[in-house]
């Protein structure tokens, strides 16, 4: 038995699904989690079957990519996907109304349906009463009522599936009534796709044929019109101005499923005449209010930032230290030679540079899953659409953005849900500009070294929290006339109407938050140990060779000299560490980036950068974060250090120039931010933009315009800083 | 030869070559996720917003 969980999007759909088939999945607060395709196995009594979980639809009028998965899942024409025998319905019993709108639609697959009426408990609290068995009765189905989040009523659905398991059989009763017109055109619309079969491929399901007559422009009509001659729309033209009778269809479909949603409703339901004014209403004034929300958001981001700092840094010295000591200890019981310049200044310093920021990362990520997780992000969808409205888009937006704050690939592939293709597009391609968790080691370094740690606003406020908050917002910032010109330029359309349900608040639950924290956290350790190791160790080999015999020659006999001066007492000793250094620097002058670096300078001058900092970048490319490992093991290599020096932030901070000025200053640590908050520096995302656009052409612009954004940024941001004298001694 | 420089070199091709790879599998990849087959941040389900009801 092949069963389909289906559901309107943010009614518990997921956690159902796990409690069914104890997989452990994401789950979310705001409306709706599911995209992708998932599959479980449903632990009937005394027998099993397999589930499929559905992205949860309003509808079964398929406009956006995911409803269109719901709509070929359900009609058994998702390539891939067995046919459905069952569909479990999940829907919220606080708002019964608009839920049994898709449930009227399923009723009209023909298939066995089982109503799970989810939220009881928040139905009892409204002093809402539902009669299961009358609602049964009016909808020709099995009802039972649950609580998924608390696992009440899961036996009743389970036994409720086993019988339908054991004894399919297919809802019973009327359904919406539809006037003549329409339900002769309808007929007739299925006679003619009956005729037509061989050529569609299949027998056209009667839902399908309705679909395709009421959802004018709708994917039913498209994947038809593709299948059959040019002449069918026109005639599905003619037959929609005959059914409505010059009404809209759409208009007549809702009003016939509304009015007999509401028989079924006056039946089995016994509500308040007063809606009550919940807890949630009362936290929404505040929350959602023009004035008093955006200053709540901007006061809980400056909170979520400030905490990054504060509670990450005892950990990330604890694993610094670490660090330094796997790197003196490796470094001790090897011989001097390639293979140990490999293993300590290549992987130990590069990776160990990226690692020491896994505390800060999961901070961040805990604080964004608790908000996540409580409700709060959908009042932030709400608070962001009067400013996404205003360049063309719509809070539609806000969520694909916001996922990009954690990375930008599923912000990206979320913009699925996203119906018109222009808007769609417009978000995708400024999806990438919100800083993901793999800037923030890049931010963190330069903020911890350059920018003074100190507090502002009475103590309230420290600079470097406020400084990193600030880089988060210059995505932001970019991101919204960047959406306007597109939408103004290549991407012309109106902006789409933007209607948002706000889930009740809930305490968050520390299995979903710490779930999200712990694939975070892996997968940060994942891409040390793959990427960021691989591209260390190619970067150390250009770095360290050709590792010149005449250099090492010329120093050895220089060192001879010195030590002999060490020995009769006329020298210091760190005159052979300054020695050392110097040699270094030499070999990596030397090297095959060096070379590679000084063609680029002139490039990167402009932005404050030396060729060092210009190869590090150009190393990033594939993946943002090898930056710190790249500067990690060119600044060791290239012995630009003193004997103190053991953290790459107070490598950088002794880095100079060959003439002994500083090389880093706060305008190019500001600068090389800024180029980093704004390139597109992910292979994996362009690669996702071009997989979503089916296209080149959208990738390549997307790479174009945001490194020249970024360029021109970080030359604005570093000339504008040392004209205005910021960061000088 | 030196026996550091061999192990060195072979880590070298193993990392370019691992490089190669992903690159490859990345862009013109038929795994289980299509183009973003090297990151792991394709298996997260992404989240949905909500749209109106026709």
């Amino acid at each position: 038995m092949h069963f389909a969980l289906v559901g309107n999007p943010n009614v518990g759909k997921t956690t159902l699904f796990n409690a069914l088939t104890g997989l452990s999945h994401v789950t979310g607060n705001y409306p709706g989690v599911t995209v992708e395709r998932k599959s479980g196995t449903l632990r009937l009594n005394g027998n099993t079957a397999n589930i499929v979980d559905l992205p949860g639809t309003y509808s079964l009028a398929a406009r956006s990519p995911d409803e269109m998965i719901v709509a070929d899942v359900l009609l058994g024409q998702q390539k891939g996907e067995a046919p459905i025998d069952a569909v479990l319905a999940v829907v919220d019993a606080t708002n019964l109304e608009r839920n049994l709108y898709l449930v009227s639609q399923l009723r009209e697959l023909n298939k066995p349906l089982v109503v799970a009426l989810n939220m009881m408990d928040l139905a009892e609290r409204r002093k809402i009463t539902i009669d299961a068995a009358v609602m049964a009765e009016a909808l020709g189905v099995p009802v039972i009522p649950i609580c998924a989040h608390s696992g009440g009523g899961i036996p009743s659905l389970i036994e409720a599936l086993t019988k339908t398991a054991h004894d399919p059989s297919a809802p019973v009763g009327g359904g919406p009534h539809w006037p003549d017109e329409l339900r002769r055109e309808w007929d007739s619309l299925r006679d003619e796709l009956h005729e037509h079969a061989p050529q569609i491929g299949h027998d056209v399901h009667p839902m399908e044929a309705f679909r395709i007559l009421v959802d004018k422009g709708g994917y039913a009509q498209e994947r038809m019109a593709s299948l059959l001659e040019n002449g069918f729309e026109s005639r599905l033209e003619e037959r929609r101005a005959r059914a409505g009778s010059g009404a809209s269809l759409a208009g007549l479909e809702a009003r016939g499923r509304y009015a007999w949603i509401h028989e079924v409703v006056s039946r089995g339901v016994r509500k308040p005449t007063e809606r009550m004014i919940t807890a949630s209403d009362r936290i929404d004034a505040v929350l959602t209010h023009k004035i008093g929300g955006t200053a709540v958001f901007a006061l809980l981001m400056v909170i979520v930032f400030q905490a990054i700092y504060a509670w990450a840094g005892p950990i990330m010295d604890l694993i610094d230290g670490g660090v330094g000591w796997v790197g003196s200890a490796v470094g001790s019981q090897m011989q001097e030679g390639v293979l140990r310049s490999l293993v300590v200044d290549g992987v130990i310093t590069g990776v160990g540079s990226v690692l020491i920021f896994l505390p800060q990362i999961l901070i961040l990520m805990a604080c964004i899953a608790v908000l996540e997780d409580c409700g709060y992000m959908a009042r932030a969808a709400f608070l962001m659409d009067r400013l996404l409205s205003r360049c063309g888009l719509s809070g539609q937006s806000f969520i694909p953005l916001l996922s990009s704050f954690a990375c930008a690939i599923p912000g990206i592939m979320s913009t699925r849900t996203i119906a018109d293709r222009r808007d769609r597009f417009a978000t995708m391609l400024v999806a990438p500009l919100m800083s993901c968790s793999a800037r923030l080691p890049v931010y963190v370094l330069m903020i911890a070294a350059f920018v003074p740690n100190e507090r502002i606003l009475g103590g309230l406020i420290g600079v470097q929290g406020a400084t990193l908050f600030a880089m988060y917002c210059i995505g932001i910032v970019v991101a919204v006339p960047m959406a306007w010109i597109l939408k103004k330029t290549l991407l012309k359309g109106e902006t789409p109407p933007f209607l948002l349900e706000l889930p009740s608040y809930k305490w968050p639950q520390p299995s979903v938050v710490g779930g999200k924290v712990y694939r975070q956290g892996k997968e940060f350790l994942r891409r040390a140990g793959t990427i960021i190791f691989a591209i260390t160790v190619i970067v150390w080999a250009l770095s360290y060779f050709p590792h010149s015999t005449d250099i090492k020659e010329q120093f050895a006999a220089e060192r001879t000299a010195l030590e002999a001066s060490v020995a009769a007492g006329n020298a210091e000793e760190d005159v052979l560490a300054k020695l050392d250094n110097r040699e270094a620097a030499a070999q990596l002058n030397h090297s095959f980036f060096a070379r590679g670096g000084h063609l680029i300078e002139p490039l990167v001058k402009p932005l404050g950068w030396d060729w060092r900092i210009g190869v590090a970048t150009l190393a990033s490319f594939p993946a943002r974060e090898v930056v710190v490992a790249t500067l990690g093991t060119i600044f060791s290599l290239g012995g630009d250090v003193d004997e103190e020096s053991e953290s790459l932030k107070a490598t950088l901070s002794a880095a100079t120039w060959p003439d002994g000025r500083p090389l880093f200053t706060v305008p190019v640590a500001l600068s090389i931010m800024v180029f980093f908050a704004l390139c597109c520096q992910c292979g994996a995302t362009l690669a996702v933009i071009r997989r979503e656009t089916q296209s080149w052409r959208w990738p390549a612009f997307t790479f174009a315009y945001m490194t020249a954004l970024a360029y021109v940024a970080a030359l604005i941001v570093y000339q504008g800083a040392t004209a205005l004298g910021i960061g000088a001694a | 030869m030196d026996w550091q420089l061999l192990i060195a070199g072979f880590v070298v091709c193993a990392a370019a070559g691992y490089m190669i790879r992903r690159t490859y599998r990345t862009w013109f990849g038929a795994g289980k996720h299509g183009a973003c087959a090297g990151c792991e941040c394709a298996h997260e389900a992404p989240p949905r917003s909500s749209r109106p009801v026709e």
